[in-house]
C-alpha cells in the first residue's frame, strides 16, 4: 500500500478511488473505516511532513488529530473534489494550524522576555541563520505561518502538494479567478522575502 | 505581466509531475530566469518531492492511528504552558492531600484512639486526673445541647422535648385539689436524653473543677439535667456555682428562679423567698408572673397571708393575662374570706 504514495501520487490515481470506501466509512462501517484509515494514512504522513518538516517532533501527534479531523468532516464531503483531494487538504490545514500555534507560542515568549541576546549586535550571524536559508522549501515553509490563512493554503496545496490551479479551486471550492488573485498575493509575499534577504537572493541567483 | 506570471503556475506543477509539454519548456526556462518567486516555488516544489515519501516504520505508525482513531482516542495536543501548568497544580494537590494524610494519621494514633476510649467507657483510671485540660473537658463530658441564651430565661413551660424545666411553677389549672396551687413538680423521673455518662460525671468528684471550665450555658443545662433526673441537691449547687459565677448573665439571673423552686420542692420557704425576692429585682419580666407566683407559694408556706396577699394583688394587677391569675383570684378570694 505504501508503494502507492513512493511515486507521484495525483498522476497514478484516479480521483473517485476512494468515494465508494469513503462512503461506506461515512455509514459506519468499520471495516470500511478501517482500509480508509489505512488507505489515506501515508497521505496523512506525507502531508503532515511536508508542512511540518520531516523531522517535526509533532509529526506523529498532527497525522493522528489529522485523521481525527479527517473522519469528522467527510460526513460533510460533497463530492466537489475527489476524496483523496478532500483529505490532504484537511490534513494541510492541521498541520498549518500546528505550524501558527507554535510560531504564535514563540512570538509570545519573545514580549514575555523582552531583553534578549538579539538586541545586542553581533558580528557572527545568528546560528539558525544557515539553517533558515539552506533550502526553499524551508522559505515555503516560514511563509505558510506569517501568510494569511487562505493565501498560506493555496501556497500550500500548489507548493507543497503539487496541485494545479483548477485542482485547489476544486479543492477549496472557489472559483478559479479568485485561486488566482490568492495565489499571486502569496508569490508576491515569496518575492518580497528574496529580494529583501541578500543570502536568498544570491541563492536565488546561483540556482539559475 | 500578471498573466505571464499567472501563466507560470501550472507549468510548475507539470514539470514537478513530469507532464509538462516539449512545446512549453521553453516557456518555463524563461520564466524561471525572469522571476525570482517563480524559481523559489520551483525549486522547493523539487524538494518536496525529493523528501522521503515513507519512512522506517511508518506501516506501524499509521496502523497504530487506525486504532486509535477507530477506538475514538483523540491525543490532544496539549502547549507546553498548559501542560506545565496542569503538572503545577497535579504536584500541589498531591502536597495537600499527603499534609492532609498525615494528618489524619496522627489523630489515629493508637494511643490517643485508646485514651479516648477509656474515657468514653467511664473507667476508673479516667477520674484519677488531676487537673483535666479544657480538651479533656470536652472529650470526657458529653454535654447536651446547648439552650438557647434567648430561650433559657423564659423556660416557664416547655423544653425543648417537651417536659417542664428550668424556674417552671405549678401548674395553674388545678384538676382536685380546691386550691390547685401545688408547688411546682420538679420531681420529673429520669429521662431518656440524661445519658448516664453524664450523670456518673456529675456524682464524680471532677465535677466542680471541670465546672470551672464550662459556659454559663452548660452550667445551666447541668443543673437542668440534674433537677430532671431527680438530683436536687446537685441542682442546687450547680444552679449557686452558676448564680457565683456569671452573676449578670442570663443564665445567672434565672438561675435565682430555679433555685426558688429547688428550695420551694425541699421545703425551705425562707431560703425560696429570697431567691424570689432577688430576681424580683433584677429579673425579666417575661416571667415575673412566676416570680410572683413562686413568692405567693413560699410566703403561704411561711405563714404570712398579709404579705402574701400583697404579692397576688401585685401580680392580677400587673399580670391579669397570665397563666397564674386564676389561681391567683381562688387564692385571694380564699384569704379575703
Amino acid at each position: 500500500m505504501l508503494r502507492l504514495v513512493a511515486g507521484q501520487p495525483h498522476r497514478a490515481e484516479p480521483t473517485d478511488a476512494l468515494a465508494a470506501l469513503a462512503k461506506s466509512a461515512v455509514a459506519g462501517d468499520r471495516a470500511a473505516v478501517r482500509t480508509f484509515l489505512l488507505t489515506v494514512g501515508p497521505h496523512l504522513l506525507r502531508v503532515v511532513r511536508r508542512v511540518l518538516g520531516a523531522n517535526h517532533p509533532e509529526v506523529d501527534d498532527v497525522t493522528q488529530e489529522s485523521a481525527f479531523a479527517v473522519m469528522d468532516a467527510l460526513p460533510r464531503h460533497r463530492g466537489q473534489s475527489s476524496v483523496l483531494h478532500f483529505v490532504c487538504r484537511v490534513a494541510v490545514l492541521t498541520a498549518m494550524n500546528v505550524r501558527r500555534r507554535d510560531a504564535a507560542q514563540k512570538r509570545y515568549s519573545r514580549r514575555e522576555h523582552d531583553l534578549e541576546v538579539e538586541l545586542f549586535p553581533g558580528s557572527l550571524p545568528a546560528p539558525d541563520a544557515g539553517l533558515s536559508a539552506q533550502g526553499s522549501a524551508q522559505i515555503v515553509r516560514e511563509l505558510l505561518d506569517a501568510l494569511p490563512l487562505q493565501q498560506a493554503e493555496v501556497l500550500a496545496l500548489h507548493c507543497v502538494l503539487g496541485y494545479t490551479v483548477p485542482e485547489i479551486a476544486e479543492s477549496v471550492g472557489v472559483p478559479l479567478e479568485t485561486v488566482r488573485s490568492r495565489l499571486r498575493l502569496a508569490k508576491q509575499a515569496v518575492r518580497e522575502r528574496v529580494l529583501g534577504d541578500p543570502r536568498l537572493g544570491k541563492m536565488v541567483e546561483e540556482s539559475s | 505581466m500578471n498573466s505571464e506570471r499567472d501563466s507560470v503556475d501550472d507549468l510548475l506543477v507539470l514539470a514537478r509531475r513530469g507532464a509538462l509539454p516539449v512545446s512549453e519548456q521553453a516557456r518555463l526556462r524563461e520564466a524561471l530566469s525572469t522571476f525570482a518567486e517563480a524559481r523559489v516555488l520551483h525549486e522547493a516544489g523539487l524538494e518536496f518531492d525529493a523528501e522521503a515519501p515513507v519512512l522506517a516504520g511508518d506501516e506501524e505508525r499509521i496502523e497504530r492511528m487506525a486504532r486509535r482513531v477507530q477506538r475514538g482516542r483523540r491525543r490532544f495536543n496539549i502547549s507546553p504552558r498548559v501542560r506545565q501548568a496542569a503538572q503545577s497544580m497535579a504536584l500541589g494537590m498531591l502536597i495537600a492531600g499527603l499534609a492532609i494524610a498525615s494528618i489524619e494519621l496522627s489523630r489515629w494514633h493508637p494511643n490517643a484512639k485508646r485514651q479516648s476510649s477509656t474515657q468514653a467507657l467511664g473507667a476508673p483510671n479516667a477520674t484519677q486526673r488531676s487537673a483535666p485540660s479544657l480538651a479533656h473537658d470536652q472529650r470526657l463530658v458529653p454535654v447536651p445541647p446547648e439552650p438557647a441564651l434567648t430561650e433559657a430565661p423564659q423556660t416557664s413551660s416547655v423544653s425543648a422535648n417537651g417536659r417542664r424545666i428550668g424556674g417552671a411553677l405549678p401548674n395553674p389549672a388545678p384538676s382536685g385539689s380546691s386550691s390547685g396551687l401545688a408547688v411546682p413538680s420538679l420531681t420529673l423521673p429520669p429521662t431518656a436524653d440524661s445519658t448516664p455518662a453524664t450523670a456518673r460525671f456529675a456524682d464524680s468528684p471532677e465535677a466542680s473543677s471541670a465546672a470551672k471550665f464550662k459556659s454559663a450555658s452548660e452550667l445551666f443545662a447541668d443543673a437542668n439535667q440534674a433537677r430532671v433526673r431527680g438530683d436536687a441537691a446537685s441542682a442546687i449547687a450547680i444552679s449557686k456555682q452558676l448564680e457565683a459565677t456569671f452573676p449578670n448573665s442570663n443564665e445567672g439571673i434565672t438561675a435565682h428562679l430555679s433555685l426558688g423552686v429547688l428550695y420551694l420542692q425541699q421545703g425551705s420557704a425562707a431560703l425560696a423567698l429570697q431567691e424570689f425576692k432577688i430576681y424580683r429585682h433584677i429579673g425579666s419580666s417575661a416571667v415575673m408572673a412566676e416570680a410572683l407566683w413562686g413568692e405567693e407559694q413560699a410566703l403561704q408556706q411561711l405563714g404570712r397571708p398579709s404579705e402574701e396577699r400583697a404579692v397576688l394583688e401585685e401580680l392580677l394587677q400587673n399580670y391579669p393575662r397570665s397563666a397564674y391569675a386564676a389561681a391567683a383570684e381562688k387564692r385571694l378570694a380564699a384569704l379575703n374570706n
